[in-house]
Parts: structure tokens; C-alpha cells; sequence
């Protein structure tokens, strides 16, 4: 089930917040286990069975890193080895025999795999439980039936943010919600979905008609990756946000997953503001254990390259994720050892080519041929195509006050704007009104889009 | 106060709409959209494991939510009013008038068209004359500074290039913009003076002028208007008869039933341009027991044929109409109604946007 669609807004959520509030407080770990699985079944039933064995294999391999303490590290190796190896079979699989066929000239047969939805997502949620356990940094959870409600919890279960157990253990045997939390919880979730509805979809659609050019131009190029990075930015963080706004409502305190990105400064920046509950999870999980920057240069550089192929890889199977990640590593690299001072020194020239940089990288993340990869870049360039064209002007003007509030939105601006005037007299009193008006009125037009609209997709939902 | 304002606003509209959405009785049909609208869905182990079942619930959710075409109504709003959009669900307003984007030639289409036309004719006549007339789009008459639109020069010259056996008949300076309803793709039967005189002169007819009576039956929504907010009235639809069309017969093969040429009733139909010829069918046979010729002419044709035969009737004894997007060409051989010897003309009658989207044509 998505988030922008009529069957979840208004029959699952409206149904999961009345019972959970109606049943008492110990029933409510049940009452979202429940709905969260029926969320899963409804989009993915067939797969519901192999969310339900991590759910039962994970709980079990955490006890028995407890229970036999001396074999820990064994179980920890053949835990992960599981959870890893059922990623690689659903995700990665076909992947590498289409590559093992290409290179050695063999024909191992391709299996017929659809991957189960968000198992990216609650394999890492998993893993990193189980490794959490092993380093005695948490206590497992109290039965199966609360892991699996912190495992399975739909407004996180198919496209994150990735909820580590330590940030919501605590809240899992015991937590409480008031009126301030349920209120900022649904204005969260209805931003995000606005996010979602009413910039992602529509710069998605504005991108495809760019593709679509009977004759492309060079601005319809830039105009497409500027759509495209738009596109993803708002169809990801606006999921975020609603996945963070369910949580609060719940009375769960997920961690921010966006933090304006681009906006960055440098592409390190950047990364401290994207997808931050991935990033910091190959930081704590993989580039720390790996040495991070403590053993040199040399093999600061190795580990970097490791994380970032890693990162890259994770989002899917295929060499375009490869190349971004290492896109990524190169690039932080350079910053790392080269150019991060000159950058300090020069703050818009920073904030430009940062934007530039990132641009650039959602061309690669994109588009799956490597040849349509340099085909792009080269179009961006070539100054023998014409600069544009009708039909790339009726598409620009077609989008263009969906560009301009994609740009507005980017950045911290309209919070601050907001802030403002929530903290004015006369601004307190006005929004007491005026915001849940405001709010009510965005949930009716976007509930107006999702019924009119065809173009609806999730893009991480892939990953 | 606020935070509970805003719990009131916003989970309000979600258990409201829940409640109204499962109260309301199911509607079967859309007439804004001209549609069938999704029904609940049957349950099975099947659609359960291929993933349709709940896929269809979504469907079903969305079209039956209430108030759905006033909701429709509002995006359409926002969408030009306050994001400024030109056009919404690929259809522009341009005066008074709806047009649909169509940008890109589909290579692949016009091949289709063009061979399956082709191996038709050769099958089952070769020998008649055969005639055979494009009809633009509307957004032919458009602004090309302004309005991007197919390369329509190119698209011809590809068809003529491979029809070059037959004989072309151009329409394209016998239509103007004002030929079109203001709310639909297809074109007004009393603008086809023109066109109808082009065709009689390029296919040999008589120049017999016929008295005609003009009827009307109102109020027409064509298929773009439910498809961009707009506040074009209904229209018209006018259509010229007389004695020889009137006591023409009309056998629908598919509903083997014999019909009028026009039918006023069917204004109320999904699709209110069925008042001609009962709209899509697959096989028409038209007598006109009236004929001073014995000529026969077969139409390959889409939708727009509809309203331009019934003026071609007089000049025929028997006129066949084939839509192939609802009939494929193999079984026509099993039609013994086709008399394909002693047709003496055919004509292949397509508009662009079936040309450029071939795919139904079997």
C-alpha cells in the first residue's frame, strides 16, 4: 500500500488510529503489528512470509546471542550471512549471473525474481539490531510480537527512514502521545504528502514529457535532470516526513531523514543531509568497523571507496548505481584531501557546484544504460543542438510555478518565514485558525490530484 | 486549542469520506469520463498471489470516492489557475476551443497502419479504385510558434510513400479550426461542404446537388471537456437528411439489427457523437434502396467516417463501413455480407491520432 493513495489515507490510517486509540495501552504494540502486516499483505501478499521469517529469525538470533554468549560472534556471522544472503538472492541474484553470462560467455539461466518490497529497508533494520545485541549497545526486545511490531511498523517498513531498535526501544514497551504530538504527527504526514503528491509527481510527469521531445534541446536536457533531482528529492523526503508524522502520532520518535540536501555546502555536506538514516548507518556498521579514518590515508581512501560502492549498490542492481556510488567516493575524496578549503573560502561558488555536482549524480542514478549516461552529458554540452524549442518552452512554462516552489521548498526559507509569524502576536493568533484551515484545505486538493492522477510512483519503493 | 483545530481538520475529511465512501452505493459509470468505473473486486487465491486483488481495491477506492468529479473539478482548477499549467490531462484551451497534445510521430504505428492497410486491400481487392484521405487533428490549425505539435508534413509524406498505389485525396486546406466541435476531436458534419466536394470530384461522383433539412439535437459534451475544467457550454450537433438518407438502412452486423443513419437518442450515450451511424462499430452495411447508380464503395474507417458517409449515401447503392480497431482484417473473409467483387471504390478514411495510434487496428 502507498501513502498517496485514497485506500490509505482515508480507510487504513483513519481505521488504524481509531483502533489504536480505542483498545487499551497494552494492546497497542498488537493493534500495529496487525495493521502494519495487513499494509504489507496488501501490497506484497505473497512476501508477507518472508517479512514474517526475518521478523522470527531475527528475534530468535539476538536471544541466542544472549543466551550462548560464547558462540555470539558465530551467530552474529550466520545471522548475517542470512539476512544478507536472502537480500542478494531477491535483489542481487540475476544481477551478477547476467554479468557472469556477459563475461564468461556461459548461459546460467535467470531466475524469475520479484523482489519483495522495502527488504532493503528491514534487512538493514534487522541487521542492525542483531549487531546491536552483539555489542551489548541494546537489550532485544521484550517477545517476537514487539520486535516484530519495531520490524514491521508500516510507516517505516517499505521505504524508511531505516529506525534503528536503539532509538525506538525504549519507546516500544513504553511510550505516550498527547494532543501536541498527534497535531504536529498529521501536519508532518500531510506536508510530506503534499511533497509527494504535488511536486514529485508533477516534476515526474514534467521530466517524462521532456524525455518524451520530439526534438530535444539543450535546455530540455538540464531542465530534465533539474526534474528529475527534484522529483526524487521531494518523492523521498516527502515519504520521510510521512513516515516521521505516522510515527509521532503513534507516539514513536524516528530520526529527521532529510535536512534540506540541496542546499549542501559540499558533497560531504550533502551527504550529512541526505538519506541520513542510510548514511549513518554504513558509518556506524561498515566505515568504522572498516577502520573509518584512523589507519592512514591510504586505507581512509580504501574504506571510503568500500562504503560508497556499497551505498551505490544498495539502491539497486545495476552498473549505474555502481558508477554513482563511486561517483560519490571520487568526489568525496577530492574534497577530502583537495578542494574542501578552497570551498569554505568561496560560499556561493560552494552552494552552486555542490547543486551542480548533485545534478549530475541523479543523471547517473537514473538513467540504467551507460551509454544514455554519456549520451546525456554530452546533449548538456552540445552546443550543436538547438538551445530550445517550442515544444521545450510550452514544457517550461507548462511547469514552471512547480519549479519555482520546488526551489523554494529546498531550502529552510518558508520554516523560517513560518517561525516568524508563529512567533508575531498577531501571527500566534491568526495561524490558531489559519493553519489547520490551511492544512485541511491541502489534504482536499492533494486527495483532488490522487484521484485524477495516473502518474503515482514511489520511487524508493524500488530499492 | 490549535493542535486540536488541526486533529479536528485533518482526521475530520479522513473518517467523513470513510464513512460517506463506505455508505455510498457504487456507481457503474463516469459519464463525465465516459467510463465504466471500477467495481469491487471478486476474491481468488489467484488475484490474491498475482498481486490484482488489492491492486484493484485501490482502483475501486479512487473511482468510487465521493464527490470524485467534483474533486476532479478542483484539481483541474489548481492545476491552471494557481500552478499556472496550460494543459491537464494532455489537453490545452486554446479561445474557446480544447485541443489534445499529440507532439510525437509513433513510427511504429504509422508502420502498422500502413501494412495492415496495405496486405487488407491486396487480400480481398485489388481491383477497385482506391482512394484514401488523412484527417488532421485540430491542433493542425493551431500556432506552430506557440503550440507544439506533430510534424505533420512528415507524417503524410511517409503514408503517401507507402500508399503510393492509391489515390490521395488531401483535406487538410478543406478543414479549419472551426470545423471541430470546441469540446471534442472530431469535426461538425454541416463544415464538411468542403471536404465532401473534394471527395466527390477526386472520386469521379456526380456534381447532383441535394436538398437537405438541418436537425439538431443538443446538448453534445465532447471527449475533452471532462478532461480540462472549462466553461464551454454544450454544444450542438447539427446534421443534414433527407428522404434518400431516411429510407436508408442501416445493418449493424455485430447487433444484426437494421438501424436509422441517425439516431437522436443516442446523444444521451456515453459518447454523444453515436448519434451517427450508432457510433463504434465494427461492420456496417448501408442499402439505399433510392440509388440511380449500382456503384459500391467500402470504407476503412475510425470515427470520423460517421458523420461524413451519411452525405456520401445518394452517390452509392451500397456503402460497407470496416472499423478495424473492432474487427480484424482476417475475419473478414468470413463475412459473406462483404461483396468485394463488385465494389467499385474504397476508401481508406483515417484520422491522426488512430494513425499515430494504430495498435487497436487488428
Amino acid at each position: 500500500m502507498v501513502f498517496s493513495s485514497i485506500a490509505f489515507i482515508y480507510y487504513f490510517l483513519p481505521l488504524c488510529i481509531l483502533c489504536y486509540f480505542l483498545v487499551p495501552t497494552r494492546f497497542r504494540n498488537k493493534i500495529l503489528l496487525i495493521f502494519s502486516l495487513f499494509f504489507y499483505f496488501y501490497g506484497e501478499s505473497k512476501y508477507i512470509i518472508v517479512l514474517i521469517f526475518s521478523c522470527i529469525f531475527n528475534y530468535y538470533s539476538g536471544n541466542f546471542i544472549l543466551k550462548y554468549p560464547r558462540k555470539k560472534k558465530l551467530i552474529l556471522i550466520a545471522n548475517l550471512i542470512i539476512n544478507f544472503g536472502c537480500l542478494f538472492y531477491f535483489k542481487y541474484f540475476n544481477f551478477f549471473i547476467t554479468n557472469i553470462n556477459n563475461l564468461l560467455n556461459t548461459e546460467l539461466p535467470i531466475l524469475q525474481i520479484i523482489m519483495p518490497i522495502g527488504i532493503s529497508f528491514f534487512t538493514f533494520q534487522a541487521a542492525s539490531y542483531v549487531i546491536d545485541i552483539y555489542k551489548g549497545k541494546v537489550k532485544p526486545a521484550k517477545n517476537v510480537f514487539d520486535f516484530a511490531t519495531y520490524l514491521t511498523l508500516f510507516p517505516q517498513l517499505i521505504a524508511g527512514p531505516i529506525v534503528r531498535y536503539e532509538t525506538v526501544a525504549e519507546e516500544m514497551e513504553n511510550r505516550t502521545t498527547n494532543v501536541q504530538m498527534i497535531s504536529a504527527g498529521l501536519k508532518k504526514f500531510i506536508i510530506g504528502l503534499g511533497k509527494k503528491v504535488l511536486i514529485a509527481n508533477l516534476l515526474g510527469a514534467f521530466a517524462t514529457s521532456l524525455e518524451a521531445l520530439t526534438a530535444p534541446t539543450v535546455l530540455s536536457f538540464w531542465l530534465k535532470a533539474l526534474a528529475y533531482t527534484f522529483q526524487i528529492y521531494y518523492d523521498f523526503s516527502g515519504y520521510s516526513d510521512m513516515a516521521i508524522g505516522i510515527g509521532l502520532v503513534f507516539g514513536f520518535h524516528f530520526l529527521e531523514n532529510f535536512n534540506y540536501p540541496l542546499i549542501a555546502k559540499s558533497i560531504t555536506d550533502f551527504w550529512r543531509r541526505w538519506h541520513i538514516s542510510l548514511s549513518s548507518w554504513f558509518k556506524d556498521y561498515v566505515y568504522i568497523p572498516l577502520g573509518g579514518n584512523r589507519l592512514g590515508i591510504k586505507k581512509q581512501i580504501r574504506n571510503i571507496l568500500i562504503v560508497w560502492l556499497i551505498t551505490g549498490f544498495w539502491h539497486g542492481a545495476s552498473w549505474n548505481f555502481v558508477i554513482w556510488g563511486l561517483y560519490f567516493a571520487i568526489l568525496l575524496i577530492l574534497e577530502k584531501f583537495i578542494w574542501q578549503k578552497f570551498l569554505d573560502k568561496h560560499k556561493v561558488f560552494a552552494h552552486i557546484s555542490t547543486f551542480i555536482l548533485i545534478l549530475f549524480s541523479f543523471i547517473i542514478f537514473q538513467t540504467e544504460s551507460l551509454n544514455d549516461i554519456f549520451l546525456t552529458f554530452q546533449n548538456m554540452f552540445n552546443f550543436d543542438l538547438p538551445f530550445t524549442n517550442v515544444e521545450t518552452n510550452f514544457y517550461l512554462s507548462n511547469y514552471v510555478v512547480i519549479l519555482i516552489l520546488a526551489f523554494v521548498g529546498m531550502g529552510p526559507w518558508l520554516k523560517k518565514l513560518y517561525s516568524k509569524i508563529a512567533d508575531s502576536k498577531i501571527g500566534k493568533k491568526v495561524l490558531v485558525v489559519v493553519e489547520p484551515i490551511a492544512l485541511m484545505a491541502l489534504l482536499l486538493v492533494i486527495t483532488s490530484f490522487i484521484i485524477d492522477d495516473s502518474y503515482n510512483p514511489f520511487l524508493y519503493f524500488r530499492f | 486549542m490549535k493542535d486540536k483545530l488541526t486533529i479536528l481538520c485533518i482526521l475530520g475529511p479522513m473518517f467523513l469520506f470513510c464513512t460517506l465512501g463506505i455508505l455510498k452505493p457504487a456507481d457503474e459509470l463516469s459519464k463525465e469520463e465516459r467510463r465504466k468505473l471500477e467495481q469491487m473486486p471478486e476474491f481468488s487465491t489467484a488475484s490474491i498471489l498475482d498481486n490484482t486483488y488489492f491492486s484493484k481495491w485501490n482502483d475501486y477506492l479512487t473511482d468510487q470516492f465521493p464527490y470524485r468529479t467534483e474533486f476532479r473539478r478542483l484539481k483541474g482548477m489548481i492545476s491552471l489557475n494557481l500552478f499556472q499549467k496550460k494543459e491537464e490531462n494532455n489537453v490545452i484551451q486554446v479561445d474557446d476551443s480544447l485541443y489534445e497534445l499529440n507532439t510525437k510521430i509513433d513510427q511504429k504505428s504509422v508502420d502498422h497502419f500502413t501494412e495492415l492497410l496495405q496486405k487488407t486491400i491486396e487480400t480481398y481487392n485489388k481491383s477497385a479504385n482506391i482512394y484514401y484521405s488523412i484527417i488532421p487533428d485540430k491542433t493542425y490549425y493551431l500556432d506552430d510558434a506557440i503550440i507544439p505539435k506533430l510534424d505533420y508534413e512528415k507524417l503524410v509524406s511517409q503514408i503517401n510513400e507507402e500508399f503510393r498505389e492509391y489515390t490521395y485525396i488531401s483535406l487538410f486546406e478543406e478543414l479549419t479550426k472551426e470545423s471541430y466541435y470546441q469540446t471534442d476531436i472530431h469535426w461538425k458534419q454541416p463544415e464538411l461542404k468542403e471536404v465532401l466536394e473534394k471527395l466527390k470530384k477526386e472520386m469521379g461522383l456526380s456534381d447532383t446537388t441535394y436538398t437537405w433539412t438541418k436537425e439538431e439535437v443538443s446538448p453534445f459534451y465532447g471527449a475533452l471537456k471532462s478532461r480540462i475544467p472549462n466553461n464551454i457550454d454544450g454544444e450542438v450537433i447539427t446534421y443534414y437528411t433527407n428522404d434518400i438518407i431516411e429510407q436508408a438502412s442501416v445493418y449493424n452486423y455485430e447487433k444484426q439489427w437494421v438501424e436509422k443513419v441517425y439516431q437522436k437518442e443516442n446523444i444521451n450515450n456515453l459518447d454523444g457523437y453515436d448519434v451517427f451511424l450508432s457510433g463504434a462499430s465494427p461492420l456496417l452495411f448501408i442499402e439505399n434502396k433510392n440509388a440511380t447508380t449500382d456503384k459500391e464503395l467500402i470504407v476503412f474507417r475510425d470515427s470520423f467516417a460517421s458523420s461524413l458517409v451519411p452525405l456520401l449515401i445518394p452517390e452509392y447503392q451500397k456503402i460497407t463501413l470496416i472499423d478495424l480497431r473492432y474487427i480484424s482484417s482476417d475475419y473478414l473473409k468470413k463475412v459473406l455480407e462483404i461483396d468485394w467483387q463488385n465494389t467499385t471504390d474504397i476508401l481508406l478514411l483515417y484520422s491522426i491520432p488512430v494513425i499515430n495510434s494504430s495498435y487497436a487496428l487488428k
